[in-house]
């Protein structure tokens, strides 16, 4: 299974998965260095004409809730690596 | 028939045939077979020019550039989600909401540019919901066509017969489509409930889960936004006044692009003169050139002789002819070669004694832009939604859009011709 590292003070993730998609809910604190980040992220995603790829509903409270196609997994951890939202990702047994 | 004419025709009706067969892409055919007439010596290079309609292309570059910085502020997201909120997340309220703002964007934008902002948001919608999605695809692409049709600026047809015909204007299009096409949007909307109702069931959760969406979040660029706004907004102005000025209405549209552009910056005009779709453009310029052929050969005129025999020259049993002939062909044909075709055709009756026009063009206008509803193949957005709803694992078959589009076609045509013959023929 994948451990994701996070800064814990400022950030939240939940995983859960249905029907072939993983759903993440992720808020971040509005003291988080790289809040607008996310923003980021869903523009990747948005920007793309893959429309059902990763689906962001946005939140009151910098809330996120993203559905993700299961052959989109990586590439949205990578994506949020990227924009510094995750610290690093590992395997764990 | 000379032997230029038959070459004229032949070119013609080769390059329709390879773009009903989709074997190459479109504008390759159209400027190829132009290139033909040209290198044949069937029109010269001065008349070829002559016959490009000018107008038609600066108004679609011109509202392509306005709408495509105007799609980077988020604003069509706002609208969608802000309309499924005041829907309460039903999924019936929300497919009726998401129909209506299709049809109305459409009548100020272009159809299929309409969708590629429409559907995204919708797949987010109806996955929350977790409803199907069709049914919300095949009304905004129903509705895009329709809505398309009520203004000069809605659907390239409209753009076509509005330049060709001076007289009619931005004004005279609202007054004498929008009418007819707001009949049509509200008989509609109850065939839709009735059609789709039982397949749209959702839970109390998943509506509560579009109800908390924060809508506001999704505009990004507050700034650009106001600015895109002003400029929509006095283009819209400009097109309302545009005869009493004396303006053409690519130079109301170009000058609202540009204006825009003056005021976003160098950045925004490279990526926004990138999104125009220059392939469309040129099919336009392929098409004016092939119709050139037609008509300085004399096709165009034999073809008006015989359609004016058939009709007896009477306006009623022409008009109808066209309402009808324009909807069945667009049904099937591409919309915007089959009306290139028919300006200089009804103009050439105009001059064989059918002396109200008037009547003519708006069957025209109604039933090119309303067939295109007909099957999948009738409108470039059909195709386009068919195509992003299969990329995602939900295919439009062709006989499944048949099923539910043709007999609205028949309908709106049906409630086209009684239109037009209560106001124009009666």
């Amino acid at each position: 299974m994948l451990k994701y590292r996070y800064d814990e003070r400022w950030m939240n993730i939940e995983e859960t998965r249905s029907e072939g998609d993983i759903e993440f809910k992720i808020r971040l604190s509005e003291d988080h260095p790289y809040r607008e980040n996310a923003k980021a992220v869903r523009r990747h995603f948005e920007s793309d004409r893959d429309y059902t790829d990763v689906i962001f509903y946005t939140y009151p409270d910098r809330t996120y809730k993203v559905i993700v196609r299961e052959d989109h997994y990586d590439e949205f951890l990578l994506a949020l690596m990227a924009n510094r939202l995750l610290r690093a990702v590992e395997w764990e047994s | 028939m000379d032997h230029q004419a038959i070459w004229a025709i032949a070119i013609f009706l080769i390059v329709y045939a390879l773009i009903i067969s989709e074997k190459i892409h479109r504008t390759i055919v159209a400027m190829a077979g132009g290139a033909a007439l040209l290198l044949l010596g069937i029109v010269d290079q001065e008349t070829a020019l002559h016959h490009i309609d000018f107008n038609t292309l600066g108004l679609l570059i011109g509202m392509m550039i306005i709408v495509g910085v105007t799609a980077e502020t988020g604003l069509f997201n706002y609208m969608a989600i802000w309309a499924a909120k005041k829907a309460k997340g039903s999924p019936v309220a929300i497919l009726i909401a998401l129909f209506l703002i299709t049809a109305i964007c459409s009548a100020f934008l272009d159809n299929v540019t309409t969708v590629l902002l429409i559907v995204p948001v919708t797949f987010s919608i109806t996955r929350q919901l977790r409803v199907p999605v069709f049914p919300y695809l095949l009304t905004q692409v129903l509705g895009s066509n329709i809505g398309g049709t009520a203004t000069l600026i809605g659907d390239p047809p409209n753009i076509m017969i509005g330049s060709a015909v001076p007289e009619l204007t931005f004004m005279a299009f609202i007054a004498n489509l929008t009418p007819v096409i707001l009949i049509i949007l509200v008989v509609l909307v109850p065939i839709f409930v009735a059609l789709f109702r039982k397949q749209l069931k959702t839970t109390p959760e998943l509506r509560q889960g579009i109800m908390e969406l924060d809508e506001k979040e999704l505009l990004e660029d507050r700034k650009m936004l106001r600015k895109c706004l002003a400029v929509l907004g006095l283009t819209v102005l400009g097109f309302f006044l545009h005869q009493s000025f004396g303006w053409e209405s690519a130079t109301v549209a170009m000058s609202g692009a540009f204006l825009l552009l003056l005021m976003t910056g160098e950045r925004t005009m490279e990526q926004a003169l990138a999104r125009v779709e220059w392939t469309t453009l040129f099919f336009f310029v392929g098409l004016f050139v092939l119709v050139a052929g037609l008509v300085e050969t004399g096709v165009i005129t034999v073809l008006a002789e015989k359609a004016v025999n058939l009709t007896g020259g009477d306006a009623v049993a022409a008009s109808m002819l066209i309402l009808w002939f324009s909807a069945l062909a667009s049904a099937f044909l591409d919309n915007i070669p089959f009306v290139a075709t028919m300006i200089p055709l009804i103009r050439d009756m105009g001059d064989m004694g059918i002396s109200n026009l008037e009547p003519l063009w708006w069957s025209l206008a109604l039933g090119a832009c309303l067939g295109g509803n007909g099957t999948l193949i009738g409108a470039s957005a059909n195709l386009i939604v068919a195509g992003l709803s299969a990329k995602e694992g939900k295919p439009i078959t062709f006989m499944k859009f048949l099923k539910y589009g043709f007999p609205i076609m028949l309908l709106t045509v049906a409630i086209s011709s009684v239109y037009v013959y209560l106001r124009y023929l009666m």
